[in-house]
């Protein structure tokens, strides 16, 4: 589903370029869960946000769906989060004046469907009864199931989840990463999670290491 | 404290200067304007002031001076008075250009050339160029200023062709230099129609005394013969120049109102910005109170150095545009550093509502200020949680367009207010004329003969008609409305009445039925409102004088046809469309022009604030752009959002301030401008620019968005 031929992200500074991503190829297919641990700036974020079309690659194919993805024009690739990705960050980033029902319907594209899905969606994540809250109101918790929520309004077949859970208590962190992993089983969804813990990933399907911009599949249990 | 002061100060030095900036724009705008509204009335002092030096007793004349009442002057001059140096004159009127059509008449003395040294001592003129005038000439020296403001240079010819003045034409032959504005000619210029009598000086301080003994002496001769001197100069000034000063006092509040809700809007949106400061500061044990008299220095701090730089650009502006723009143009203007104290009021009620904004944000407990810090809180936001339109989301529940919404309400409350005030100014007089759209009126000189080519075109229809003067109410001052006198076949044919309406009728248009308080002179038996009549236009059915006409006309065409063939007639009076179209200008173009530079001054401050105000609201919602863009909403849809939200701010702002400039105007009539009269309730061109404002507003906010919407990168709110 997604194919990584070669890609790299390079900053050219004044004395020398320096790789936030070297050279990465990889494929991973429909229903798979991914893991990327590394330490903090190793360019763990920098492969999500490419794969995720957030960010343009300097060089390489980025294909999804056999399809590549660098070269589509911004309005496309908004059109292909909205549709086919959900994102979960470390910072929930809930848009502050609307309430927790309008900050989930917020990227549904067929809205009537969407709302259908919501009851479901905040049942599942234990939002039903905060619907009219503001992101203010609540707790850092639920601020962020009410991102994951967000995330899969629209049904995605991918979720990026970039350190979902370090502003997260341990019991809370493991509550997210089981909704998303529960959530990916069910709909065969990709789930690529990036986190600086290696605890936080134990059990993916697929794990890669991120140092100095080199990624690497991690085959035995780390 | 002031080391915190200055630290604030160091830190935000843009927020400061830009205040400063502010403050300053708004009391050298108000001294300016002031400056420019009182120069006309300086001008208009001086040329008055004339009279303050002698005393003329005058009389008007078709052919020349009139022995007769020659002859009870100078008895009355030399029997009761003793006076037997009294100076033989008659007097010319000339025009003097105050700005664009806006002029004003200044007397030209004939006098023999042995007087001209005394005249000019008594008046402190001199002359400045040029030689002294032929005799029997139609040579003249005038007012240097005079020159300066029509543009004419000594040696060059004037033709004065107005009614007012005599007809003629003078050669310029000298300058004159002095404190009052004025002309000197030979005797005998006014040898046609025009104005005679005598000019007699008086001892410092007796002039007022002789004038008023004089003018009971000659009691029963007024009308005819008229006494000026110093006493109705001040009268005149008092009463025609009283509206200069009361436009003044509305000129400088309503300056000092859009700059005082300007500068407090952009003090609440730094007071909001700063509540997390208050917060820390209330934390670590500072009380409400010292965190207030910090903001008090602070705020006085740069409202004073505001006031200082504006105070200062005033007073070098208004003398810069004193030596390049009026002075050429003839025209003083009144630069009164101590009178523009006054300026004081803004900067003033800036720091008071500042005081009284911090107070309301340190009402709040501390635990309440701090996280207020943290959200945009909006004061309705409780009650919209429901709320299904998308872009009406933001508006209201957070603060974040309050600014703009109450600078745009307030706005074009005031375009509202300000043309209607215009409307009550102006419309009184261009309605006053609406009877003579297509006829003029004409008194002949005694004796003249009608010019009968006149009424031989088949389109000119000719009525006997007396002409009656009714006063009508401005709103400051008075203006004239002229009722024709018609016998009742006459009135019937020209209103194109079904029934001959019995003598004594007033017939009146609507709006003149609500003003005939002082129509009592008319001597009407019943009033009749005709719906032929528009505006304020009535006629008076009784017996004419002879000797007076009323001509009506298909097209305008023809008045000036009629007109040029009645100047080259000697013909005492002329009314027609013109002249109330030139009377119009002349007394409307002054309060327009103010008018327009309030409302032009507002459109910039609006206009500022608004792209401020946008720039602001839309740079505080980058992370929210952001955000919309990872989860896949287009540029376009977040674009779009955000220009209705803006739409539905500025519009509902601009219905509301429409509401309350009518509500504002409506109250103002009924309890101060009562009988003022304006013919709609809303002029045109006040809707074009409230329409204009809020359109130019929108574009700027529209652009302003889709320069903010298409430049955020979804990955700065992460990399932020």
């Amino acid at each position: 589903m997604f194919e990584l031929k070669d890609v790299a992200l390079l900053y050219e500074t004044r004395k020398q370029a320096l790789a936030a991503l070297k050279s990465t190829t990889l494929k991973i297919d429909r229903g798979e869960e991914i893991g990327i641990y590394g330490p903090s700036g190793s360019g763990k974020s920098s492969l999500l946000f490419i794969m995720s079309t957030l960010k343009d690659p300097s060089r390489g194919e980025v294909k999804y769906d056999g399809k590549e993805i660098t070269a589509l024009t911004p309005s496309a690739k908004a059109e292909l989060r909205r549709k086919e990705f959900g994102f979960v960050f470390q910072e929930h980033f809930l848009v502050n004046h609307l309430t927790v029902r309008e900050n989930v319907l917020l990227p549904a594209s067929d809205k009537k469907d969407a709302r259908k899905r919501l009851e479901e969606i905040l049942g599942f994540l234990g939002l039903g009864e905060l619907q009219k809250r503001f992101p203010f109101e609540l707790s850092l918790g639920q601020s962020q199931r009410v991102a994951i929520a967000r995330a899969l309004i629209n049904n995605p077949r991918v979720i990026f989840a970039d350190e979902p859970t370090a502003s997260l208590d341990r019991d809370n962190g493991q509550k997210v990463v089981k909704l998303l992993r529960s959530y990916c089983k069910k709909n065969n969804a990709i789930l690529i999670m990036v986190s600086h813990s290696p605890e936080m990933i134990e059990g993916f399907g697929r794990r890669f290491k991120v140092e100095n911009g080199q990624v690497s599949e991690v085959t035995a249990n780390v | 404290m002031f080391k915190y002061i200055w630290l604030y100060f160091k830190r935000r030095p843009l927020r400061i200067l830009a205040f400063i900036l502010v403050v300053a724009l708004g009391v050298s705008a108000s001294m300016i304007l002031g400056s420019i509204f009182l120069s006309f009335g300086e001008t208009r002092n001086r040329i008055s002031a004339v009279n303050e030096n002698w005393i003329t007793i005058q009389y008007l004349s078709g052919n020349g001076r009139d022995s007769r009442l020659d002859e009870v002057i100078e008895k009355t001059l030399s029997e009761t008075f003793g006076f037997s140096d009294a100076i033989k004159v008659d007097i010319a009127y000339l025009s003097y250009n105050l700005f664009g059509s806006a002029r004003a008449n200044f007397p030209v003395y004939g006098i023999r050339q042995t007087d001209i040294p005394r005249l000019l001592r008594e008046s402190e003129m001199q002359i400045a160029r040029g030689t002294v005038f032929e005799r029997d000439s139609r040579d003249i020296m005038v007012s240097g200023s005079f020159l300066k403001a029509d543009r004419l240079e000594v040696g060059q010819i004037y033709e004065e062709t107005l009614e007012m003045s005599t007809p003629g034409q003078y050669s310029i032959v000298a300058s004159l230099k002095g404190p009052s504005i004025f002309g000197l000619g030979p005797a005998g210029i006014s040898s046609g129609g025009g104005t005679y009598g005598y000019m007699i000086f008086a001892r410092e301080g007796f002039l007022m005394a002789v004038e008023n003994e004089l003018k009971n002496a000659l009691v029963e001769y007024m009308p005819s013969i008229t006494v000026n001197g110093p006493a109705s100069s001040i009268d005149r000034i008092r009463e025609q120049y009283a509206g200069y000063y009361t436009g003044v006092f509305f000129v400088n509040l309503v300056v000092a109102l859009i700059f005082t809700v300007g500068l407090t809007m952009l003090n609440s949106v730094s007071l909001r910005e700063r509540r997390k400061e208050y917060g820390v500061m209330s934390a670590v044990g500072y009380t409400g109170g010292s965190l207030k008299v910090r903001l008090l220095i602070e705020s006085s701090i740069q409202a004073a150095l505001g006031w200082i730089a504006g105070f200062l650009a005033g007073v070098w502006t208004i003398s810069v545009l004193e030596k390049r723009f009026f002075e050429p143009a003839g025209l003083f203007l009144r630069n009164d550093p101590v009178g523009s104290l006054y300026t004081l009021i803004i900067p003033l009620a800036v720091v008071l509502l500042t005081q009284f904004l911090i107070t309301g944000h340190l009402k709040r407990d501390l635990i309440n200020l701090l996280r207020s810090a943290s959200r945009e809180k909006g004061i309705f936001r409780s009650r919209f949680r429901d709320i299904r339109t998308g872009w009406l989301r933001y508006p209201v529940r957070t603060g974040a367009y309050t600014p703009l919404f109450v600078n745009v309400v307030v706005f074009v409350a005031l375009i509202f207010f300000f043309g209607s005030l215009l409307s009550g100014l102006s419309d009184g007089i261009r309605d006053g004329g609406i009877f003579f759209e297509n006829r003029t009126y004409v008194r002949m000189a005694d004796g003249v003969e009608f010019p009968s080519d006149i009424t031989s075109s088949p389109e000119v229809k000719s009525f006997k008609a007396g002409l009656e003067k009714l006063r009508i109410k401005l709103l400051f001052g008075t203006s004239s409305v002229y009722i024709p006198v018609l016998s009742p076949e006459n009135a019937r044919a020209l209103l194109l009445l079904n029934e001959t309406p019995a003598t004594g009728t007033l017939l009146v248009s609507k709006g003149l039925s609500e003003r005939l308080e002082d129509a009592a002179s008319l001597g009407y038996s019943k009033v009749e409102v005709s719906a032929v009549l528009k505006g304020l236009s009535g006629v008076m059915v009784a017996s004419p004088l002879p000797g007076e006409t009323l001509l009506t006309y298909g097209t305008a065409g023809e008045a000036e046809k009629i007109r040029r063939s009645l100047l080259s007639s000697q013909t005492e009076m002329i009314l027609d469309n013109s002249t109330f179209e030139k009377s119009y200008k002349q007394e409307t173009q002054f309060m327009k022009l103010i008018t327009e530079i309030i409302i032009y001054l507002q459109f910039f401050v609006v206009m500022v604030i608004g792209v401020v105000t946008v720039i602001r609201t839309v740079s505080a919602r980058r992370s929210e752009i952001s955000i919309r863009s990872i989860i896949g909403l287009k540029e376009k849809e977040t674009r779009r959002m955000l220009s209705a939200e803006l739409a539905a701010v500025i519009l509902s702002a601009a219905a509301m301030g429409c509401l309350a400039g009518l509500t504002v105007w409506w109250i103002m009539k009924s309890i101060f401008f009562q009988g003022v009269y304006t013919s709609t309730l809303v002029s045109m061109p006040t809707a074009l620019r409230v329409s204009l404002m809020v359109l130019s507003i929108l574009v700027a906010g529209f652009l302003t968005v889709r320069f903010f919407a298409s430049r955020e990168d979804p990955i700065a709110i992460i990399e932020r």
